[in-house]
Parts: structure tokens; sequence; C-alpha cells
């Protein structure tokens, strides 16, 4: 009788649990007759007997005195140094947890004192030109003193972006101020700003109602360097007014001429 | 005999001499000073008053309008026995002339704190002078030729047609602002000045005393293509590291900045 996988895996498994003595009595009685009647079965119940025998031979091993002080020893001398190094390491990282912590403590510290300083620099700058502005429009209409016009005018520089409040000052300023002077000045200061919409119609909106010829100049050169063509009728205009000087209307022709 | 006739001579001369300079004082240490007359010396002074005299000979005098009052169509009568009108308005001591054509040539002494501002259009308008002054002045003519010796500024000064001759005191007071459209823009100043200079002609020239280092301003003359304009006729820089504003500007004649 030959013996596939399957029952050679359940044979030994019953043929185990022969040996511990695990089955019930019925089936110790079947499995004993198994065992003689069948030679296969025999050869391998001893074989496995033999072998389970010497495992708990093996598993009974007790070792000598000798031996187990040695291991002892060598358990504490590992125990010892083992629980050094867990010691060292934890200081390490206790060590450097801390002189992270204090790291981070002080980066937070710089980040923060740096960030305090840079906002009240910030609102140090920004408190100066909200100054330099309120000083500003408060030169720009003082009608006492062309002069502080004019040095209100030159501030305007100081100002990175003037704001439209400023910008509007300074149009009114280069329309209506009685300083040809002055009118010059914002004039110059405007022209920086001419790519913002607001200027640059202020200036066309200008040659309308301009009479300060000092002004009037100065603006027909800089729109026709602009290329303003919308100029154009306003040119025309200033060549057969009586009431315009020869170098304005001479400005004038110059402008009709090279912008068409 | 000879000493009594030596001191009669005197006395009449004198007494010619107080004929001749009539004088009209007006209290006044600061405000504003508007003068609308077109031939003028300013000349400053230490005292507290503003003193107008006349500088027109005896020959001048209408023997016929004796026991009359000089009037004008603006309704302005001759409240000082110089041929013009001196009122107070608000702040300001406002002079004009009677004659349309004939403009008295009046000199006037200014207090330190006064605001001086001369201002006259018509073609009739002669030389206005203004000498050792430390006031704030403000000039607007049309054909008057401008005149500043030993002045500090600020000065904001304009005309059309005549020329613009300033020499300036060793301890000047920015801006500076100096327009003629026609002619000459003659400017002294002193060497050591800080300043930011902008001159610019259309169609004149410009010289400089080679003793002002100008560190030049490239970036000013950019048009909207940002192509700097090396052709220009503006010259924008700094002079010993740049301070206060000095605009001069001659359309059709020559700049000159010499150096005190």
């Amino acid at each position: 009788m030959s013996i596939n996988n399957l029952e050679q895996e359940r044979l030994t498994e019953r043929l185990t649990e022969y040996i511990d003595g695990t089955l019930s009595s019925e089936e110790m009685k079947e499995t004993l007759q198994w065992i003689e009647s069948n030679e296969e079965v025999k050869a391998q119940y001893l074989q496995l007997k033999e072998i389970l025998s010497t495992f708990e031979v093996s598993q009974r091993v007790v070792p000598s005195e000798k031996m187990e002080a040695r291991y002892e020893q060598w358990l504490d001398q590992a125990t010892a140094h083992s629980s050094t190094k867990v010691i060292s390491l934890k200081s390490w990282y206790k060590i450097a947890v801390a002189v992270l912590i204090l790291l981070l403590a002080g980066a937070g510290t710089m980040t923060l004192r740096t960030l305090l300083k840079q906002k009240q620099e910030l609102a140090r700058v920004q408190n100066e030109l909200e100054q330099t502005k309120q000083w500003v429009m408060t030169q720009l209409n003082n009608t006492q003193s062309a002069s502080q016009r004019i040095s209100a005018v030159y501030s305007t520089e100081e100002i990175a972006k003037p704001d439209l409040e400023i910008l509007r000052l300074l149009i009114k300023t280069m329309n209506e101020d009685p300083s040809s002077n002055v009118r010059m000045a914002a004039l110059e200061a405007l022209s920086k700003y001419y790519s913002l919409s607001e200027v640059r119609n202020a200036f066309i909106q200008s040659m309308k109602f301009q009479k300060d010829p000092v002004v009037q100049i100065a603006l027909i050169q800089l729109l026709v360097q602009r290329k303003e063509k919308a100029i154009l009728h306003d040119l025309q205009n200033i060549t057969v007014q009586n009431n315009i000087i020869k170098a304005v209307k001479d400005e004038a022709y110059k402008g009709i001429f090279k912008l068409t | 005999m000879k000493n009594t006739r030596f001191f009669t001579a005197a006395l009449f001369t004198l007494a010619m001499f107080t004929l001749s300079a009539q004088e009209y004082k007006v209290p006044k240490s600061s405000g504003r000073l508007e003068l609308h007359i077109g031939s003028v010396t300013v000349e400053g002074t230490t005292g507290n008053d503003i003193i107008f005299t006349s500088k027109d000979g005896h020959d001048d005098k209408d023997d016929r309008a004796t026991g009359l009052v000089a009037i004008n169509g603006s309704g302005l009568q001759d409240n000082t026995g110089l041929g013009i009108n001196v009122t107070t308005k608000g702040d300001a001591v406002v002079v004009g002339q009677l004659q349309k054509t004939k403009s008295p040539d009046i000199k006037v002494m200014v207090p330190k704190g006064v605001v001086i501002s001369y201002d006259y259009e018509s073609q009739y308008g002669g030389e206005a002078k203004f000498k050792n002054l430390e006031n704030e002045l403000e000039i607007s003519a049309q054909y008057n030729s401008i005149e500043l010796d030993n002045v500090t500024g600020p000065v904001t000064a304009k005309t059309i047609y005549s020329s613009i001759d300033a020499n300036f005191a060793t301890n000047v007071k920015g801006p500076i602002s100096l327009i003629s459209i026609y002619s000459t823009v003659d400017v002294t100043l002193p060497v050591t000045l800080k300043a930011d200079l902008n001159m610019k002609t259309s169609y004149g020239e410009m010289y400089v005393s080679p003793e002002f280092k100008i560190e030049m301003d490239k970036t000013m003359d950019k048009d909207h293509d940002d192509m700097v304009n090396m052709s220009s006729n503006r010259v924008t820089g700094k002079i010993n590291g740049g301070g206060m504003k000095v605009d001069l500007r001659s359309d059709y004649s020559k700049i000159y900045l010499r150096k005190k």
C-alpha cells in the first residue's frame, strides 16, 4: 500500500499523537493495529519515535553550574554594557533635543526679532512716507510760498509710487499754480508716470487750456516725443491764435511736422 | 565867509537830496511783498520796515499836477507820492504802478523775513534787480531782465524774453529754479555747493565751469521704450554728491554755470 502526500501528512500527525498519547483509547487501538498490520507504517512509526525521543532528550539538557555561572556573568556584563550604552544614548538624545530646542528657540526668537524689526522698519518708512505725503499735500496748497510748493513737488520724487491723491494734486499744480516754475516742476514730476492713463490724459487735456508759455513748450515737446497724435488739433489751434507767443507757435508747428 | 558859503552849499545839496529821495515806509517784517512795477531795485535791510524810494530825477516831476494825485484805469491812486500805489491785502503788501507805459524807477528796502514776489507782464518792463537779500524770491516777468546779486534764495524766476543773471551768495538756500525762454540764464554758484542739477535747453547751448564735477544721471532722460537719449539737450546730475535742487532752463539761448 502506497501512501500519498496527504495520507503521509495525516499519518505523521496520527503517529505523533500516538507517541505523545494524546489520542482517545479507541484511536490508540486503531493506530496500533494499523502499525502492526502495515510494515511501512510500522517503519515510519519507529523512525518518528526515535526522532521524537532524541528531541525530548535534547530539550531536557541542563547546563552545568559553571556554564550557567559563566552565562550569567556574560549576561550581567552584556546587560551592564548594554544599559551603559542605553543611558549614554539617552543622554545624547536628551542633550541633542535640548540643543535643538535651544537652537529652535533661539532661531525662533531671532526670527521674531528680525520680523519685529522689519515690521518696525516698515512702519517707520510707511510713517515717513505718510508724513512726506501729508507735507507735500499741505505745501502744494501753500499760497504764501512758491519755493515751498516747488520743494513739495520735488519731494514727490521721494515717494516711490505716489498715490492717486498726490498725482491729482500734481496735475492741479501743473495746470493752475501761479508760478511757471512750480508748474514746470510738476510737469516734469508727472512725466515719470506717463504710462498711467490718468496722467497721460491729464497731459493731453492740459494742451487745451494751458496758457503758460513755459509749460506749453514743455508740454508740446513731451507729447510730441510720445507721438500723441490726439493733440494735432490742439497744435493747429495754437498756430492760429493771436495771443500766443512765437516760441509756443514754433513748437506747435514743429510738433505738427513731426506727428504727420 | 568861505566856511559860510560852503555850509550853505552843503545844506542846499542835502535839501535837494531829501526832495529827490522821498520815501514811503510800511512796517512789516514777515508775510509777503508783491511788486507789480516795471522797474525796481530791491535790497535787503535789517530794519522792520519796507521802505520805498524813487530813483527818478526831479525833471520827471509834473508841475501842473501839483495838488493832484495820479490815478489809473484800475482805480489805483498814488498814495505814496512816488508814482506807485501801496496797499495791504491780508498778509501781503501789494505795490502797483499807475502809469501804464512809464514805470517809476523804485528802490525797495525789504526786511529779511518778508517773501518777495515780483510779477510784471507788460512789454514796458525794464530791469528788476535784487541785491543783498536773504529773502525768498518769486519772480515772474515777460520782458524784464532779472538780475540777482548776492542773494541766498530760495528763488523761482521766469522771464520770457529777457535774461536772468544770478550771482548767489555763499550761503545758498535752495531750491533754485531759473527759466528764460528767449534769453540767457547766467548763474554763479559756490563750487562747494551740494546740488541736484537739472539744465535744459531746446535750441541753445550750455556751458559749465570745469570746477563743478557733475556726476551725470543717465537714467533721467529715458523715453517710453527705456532707451537713454544720449543726444539730449538736458544735463541732469549731482554736484558734490547732490543736495538742493537747481533747475536752469533757456529754450532758445544759453545757460552759463559759473563758479563763485
